[in-house]
Parts: C-alpha cells; structure tokens; sequence
C-alpha cells in the first residue's frame, strides 16, 4: 500500500517509516499540512496517517480537509501522544477511521494500519496457491515471490503465471489464455500470449533450478509443470 | 517496550540527540520562567515529542516523564514550582541516559 505520513517530528517520522516500509508498504513522509495537501493533489495514497499537533495546520484540519474534498473515503489513522477520551472520540466523529496514542507499538501499528487498508479495498486477504515452491502465489495480494522475493511482473503477466500454476501438469491452450486473461471481447493475437510466457518465464525465472518448466507444446498450447515429473 | 526493531544505528543516533533535546528543555524553562505569569507553552511542545518519540526507541522511562509533564501542563494540576522540578527531572533524565 501508498502511506502518507503527516509528522513533524523526524524522529518518529523515520521510524514510523521503517517499521511500514519493512512490512513492503511504500511510504511518503510528510512534515506540515501544506505539504501533505499539495502531495494529495498528485498522489492519493491507500492510507493516511495524520499526527495531530502540528507547527502550522493541526491534523484536525487535514482530515477534515480529507473528508470534504474529492478524496472521499481514503483511509485516516491518527497517531498522537494526545490520549484524553474527548480527544479520541473527536477524531473519529470528525472521520478518522482509527487512532493510535503515541509511543504506538510496532505490532499493533502495522495491524491496525493492514486494518483500515483492508476494510477499504487496499489489501486483499491472503490467498496463496498450493505445491508451486519455490514460488509463493498469492493470487489474493497478485503477487508471486521466488525463494522469498517478490517478482515485478505486470498485471497480465501475474494473471498469465497464476493462471498457468493454477492448471501445472496440463496442457493449456493458446485460446484458453487468450480468453481468461484478456477476456473474450479483446482483439489480441496468439502472438501476444507467446510474447508474455517469454517474459514470464524469464521474470519468474522458471526453469531447471528453480524446479519448473514452461513448455510450449507445438500447435497446441503451453504446459506448466515440475521439471522432474 | 521492546527494542528488537530498532536497528542500533537509529538508537545510537537517538541516544547522541539526548543532549540537544536536554538543551532545548533548559532554554525553554529558562524563557518560561522569564515573566511572572510562566508560559509553559514550548515546554509542553518539546515535552510532547519527546513523549511521542522516547518509547519508539527504547526509552520508556523518558517518554514517561515528559507525558507526566504534559498532562501537568494540561491540567494546570500543580503549581508552577511542581512544572519546574518535572522538568528539571526531565532534563536530569535525558542527561543520565546521554552517559549511559
């Protein structure tokens, strides 16, 4: 997920940041209001995470912002060392979507952020494939890992490669892919499918080391399966 | 709290900004107690990051120290002579975890 940070204070700002960033979330610090509003005239993130006393605008003020303007119903979570119950009920009756007071805890803090991005769509539960080590197939998230890295494939390539090691031992046709990846209506060539195995073999690196084959069966189609069976 | 996920060269870097946090709490109490009504205003500032900022680094006993300074602020629980000592407390604090 994109997470906007809004925190003056670099020291929390820093590790606020590591924490999300090593759970793979892609993080934006932000120091005032001013610059978090200008930034979300450009990007909208999956999550916001607002501190509320600030130099110049509170973080009252963005998220009320937040929720009159044209980005609706994103995400916000306060963090704040404010921790009275009116406080508290002051920004979740004025939006926000949690609250964390400050020291906030790292387990907690990354749960509660994956918490609001999913109940808003950003993350989808995990849904991994079985029996295709020494890949991970998470065709919940769209992402395939080897040997515990993620893999940048496109969106078509991920639905190529998920959908060839969902079918591993059979022989898919060309025509098959054609319509369960591009769907019916799309005036694509074969060529395009042969186009993106390549690239998928070469991304995912599926070959004798890794334990897999990608075999293109002559007129017919492709098979994905284990290079020992 | 645990420490586990703060890589040490982040507390180490925490660790050396003690002394200049120390520093600001004594030019703010010193510029507090300049009139005869104390604004505690940027000690409450500097007290509430460092409540924000303390425990996410390991320093638990700080953070609350400098919490108990800002709910004393915000309360107005005890006189200015009570805001005084809590922060020369805190800033006794942060100069013994600065030779730790």
């Amino acid at each position: 997920m994109r997470i906007d940070i809004l925190e003056d204070d670099p020291d929390q700002a820093e590790m606020l940041s590591l924490w999300l960033t090593e759970e793979g979330h892609d993080v934006h610090w932000y120091r005032s209001g001013g610059d978090l509003t200008r930034a979300l005239h450009r990007d909208v993130p999956d999550v916001l995470l607002l501190d509320w006393l600030l130099p110049e605008s509170s973080g009252m003020d963005v998220l009320t912002w937040v929720r009159q303007s044209f980005l609706g119903r994103i995400p916000v979570v306060f963090i704040t060392a404010q921790d009275s119950e009116e406080n508290i009920v002051s920004a979740l009756q004025a939006g926000a979507d949690d609250y964390l007071v400050k020291p906030p805890r790292r387990r907690e803090l990354i749960a509660r952020v994956q918490a609001v991005g999913r109940r808003a769509g950003a993350i989808q539960p995990s849904e991994i494939l079985q029996g295709t080590e020494p890949y991970v197939v998470d065709v919940g998230r769209r992402v395939i890992a080897l040997k515990g890295q993620p893999v940048e494939l496109t969106s078509k390539e991920f639905d190529l490669a998920a959908y060839m090691f969902a079918n591993a031992g059979r022989l898919v046709k060309r025509g098959v892919l054609l319509e369960r990846v591009w769907g019916r209506a799309q005036t694509i060539t074969t060529r395009t499918v042969d186009a993106h195995i390549s690239r998928i073999r070469k991304k995912l690196e599926i070959d004798e080391s890794n334990g897999w084959r990608l075999i293109s069966v002559y007129q017919h189609g492709y098979r994905m399966e284990h290079s020992g069976s | 709290m645990s420490v586990s996920h703060v890589p040490e060269v982040l507390r180490l870097r925490y660790l050396a900004s003690l002394p200049g946090k120390a520093g600001e709490f004594e030019q703010a109490l010193a510029d507090a107690l300049t009139s005869t009504q104390p604004d505690w205003s940027m000690i409450r500032s500097l007290g509430h990051k460092l409540a924000g900022s303390a425990g996410m680094y390991g320093f638990d006993q700080l953070g609350d120290i400098a919490r108990d300074l800002v709910h004393m602020i915000d309360d107005r629980s005890g006189p200015s002579e009570a805001v005084q000592a809590r922060t020369l407390a805190l800033i006794a604090a942060l100069r013994r975890n600065e030779s730790a």
